[in-house]
């Protein structure tokens, strides 16, 4: 067994894996800003909202978690033009992945709720907190600090499976990566780099998390 | 001397004889002995519709089965036709085991080494489709128009020669592609006709039309080497179908499309 490598055409078109590489960083930022909207919002919901509420949200969580993201691109992609909205393969990635990330986001920042003394509420009442100061300090402050390793995790998750977007011909990293396979035949020593861009990136977001994470609960 | 010399010629006489009468049994042409046998044996494809595949009845249909009827009925002998995978076609030829192949096959000029081509009868079209209403008739005009085609297959990589990049959008596989174009996340379809006729009898609210062809693989129908007499008659067979419509025919029947004007004789 021996096989000879080379690099050669990779190094010839890695412009094309950078271009794919920062298609990805920026459908990942997307989503993850937008997937932790829909996280408060659906923890708020199954938490405190009114029944029908409560349903919804329970029902959206217990549907995108117990089913493949593939699927899920496939509906948004495919489906939505069905109904005569057309949007672009970019677009429906992060819709698609909104909705993924949004559920995980939920039942996280759910958790760190629940996790939050009863009493540290009624403490920030007790201090004459108006209901929005309560939420922002005593509640979502400290919830997302307790939970936030978990939620990094996520995000990465969601970087990594972002990859999966490619089937539906967005042109991030994964889909580049493909063409270059169909062009040079040279599967692996393409996936093989793009493995370590994927493990760059990863680690990059880590570094990253870390220091947001050092600044943003500096006075908790 | 005188002896040796006659016994020479005798000697010579019946080398030439036998030379002659081996050769007369060697070069019977396939023509001949398909006349005396009563029955011509075809190679015909069953795994490539609209060309050739088995209908609902557990019938072979298609239009190369439609053309192997039409050969049996002018040469007025018996058909038998046997169907086989394209790998087989040759193998099945330079063996005796059929007469002749109308049964998709290219002419290439690496198969052409091994066996005789006629001149083209029909042929693959590849080509960019779209609905009607998707206004293109040159790859100069495709404007922002997004084209679905497989990734990494003939089509892609003759595409790519063609148009920008920007309006092409690439799949993992045919199945998606055709999802693609027939939900609208695409305009137009990069594909082999046989295909797009298949699609268009499960979609006929968005049918594809040709827009542009990107490149044509003629259909020859495919015999040994060595045989002038069969060779001609599949010539005039083609010639002949050609001039009197049938061929045209067979075209609108299963391809919905008609016969090529310029396509070649050889």
């Amino acid at each position: 067994m021996s096989y000879n490598f080379n690099f050669t055409p990779i190094w010839n078109n890695f412009d094309l894996l950078l271009q794919g590489a920062l298609v990805t960083l920026q459908l990942s930022a997307t989503t993850m800003v937008f997937g932790l909207l829909v996280g408060l919002v659906g923890a708020s919901l199954k938490l405190w909202g009114p029944r029908p509420g409560r349903w919804i949200a329970t029902g959206y969580v217990d549907f995108i978690r117990n089913t493949p993201l593939l699927a899920q691109l496939f509906i948004v992609y495919f489906g939505l033009p069905s109904l005569g909205v057309r949007i672009s393969a970019e677009t429906a990635a992060v819709i698609g992945l909104t909705i993924y990330m949004g559920a995980y986001a939920t039942e996280i920042v759910r958790a760190g709720i629940t996790a939050i003394p009863k009493s540290q509420i009624e403490a920030g009442r007790c201090l004459g907190m108006s209901h929005w100061q309560v939420f922002r300090y005593v509640i979502v402050f400290p919830a997302l600090k307790t939970v936030y390793p978990a939620l990094t995790s996520q995000f990465v998750l969601l970087m990594l499976g972002s990859s999966l977007v490619s089937l539906i011909s967005a042109k991030e990293l994964f889909h580049v990566a493909a063409y270059l396979d169909s062009r040079t035949f040279l599967p692996f020593e393409i996936y093989l780099v793009v493995s370590l861009m994927y493990l760059a990136m990863s680690l990059g977001f880590r570094v990253l998390f870390r220091v947001v994470g050092h600044f943003a609960f500096a006075k908790t | 001397m005188k002896y040796s010399l006659s016994k020479f010629g005798a000697i010579a006489a019946a080398v030439v004889s036998l030379a002659v009468g081996g050769q007369a049994a060697v070069a019977k042409s396939t023509l001949h002995e398909v006349i005396d046998r009563g029955k011509v044996i075809v190679g015909v494809p069953v795994d490539s519709p609209p060309f050739g595949f088995i209908d609902e009845n557990g019938e072979p249909a298609g239009f190369d089965i439609d053309l192997t009827k039409l050969l049996a009925k002018q040469l007025g002998v018996e058909l038998e036709m046997v169907p086989m995978t394209s790998i087989n076609r040759i193998p099945y030829l330079l063996t005796n085991k059929v007469d002749v192949q109308v049964n998709l096959f290219g002419a290439t000029p690496e198969r052409a080494k091994q066996v005789a081509f006629t001149s083209p009868y029909s042929g693959l079209i590849i080509g960019v489709y779209g609905p009607a209403d998707v206004k293109v008739t040159s790859p100069e005009e495709v404007g922002d128009y997004r084209i679905a085609v497989g990734r990494g297959t003939t089509m892609d990589l003759t595409l790519s020669e063609m148009v920008p990049d920007d309006n092409i959008v690439r799949y993992e596989d045919e199945a998606t592609t055709m999802a693609a174009v027939f939900t609208g996340q695409a305009d137009m379809w990069a594909a082999v006709n046989m295909h797009v006729i298949n699609a268009n009898k499960k979609n006929a609210d968005r049918k594809m039309e040709l827009k542009f062809v990107m490149r044509r693989a003629p259909a020859s129908i495919g015999l040994r080497q060595g045989d002038p007499d069969w060779m001609r008659w599949l010539e005039t067979f083609v010639y002949y179908n050609k001039i009197n419509g049938e061929l045209q025919k067979l075209h609108r029947k299963w391809l919905d499309e008609d016969l090529q004007k310029d396509l070649p004789s050889f």
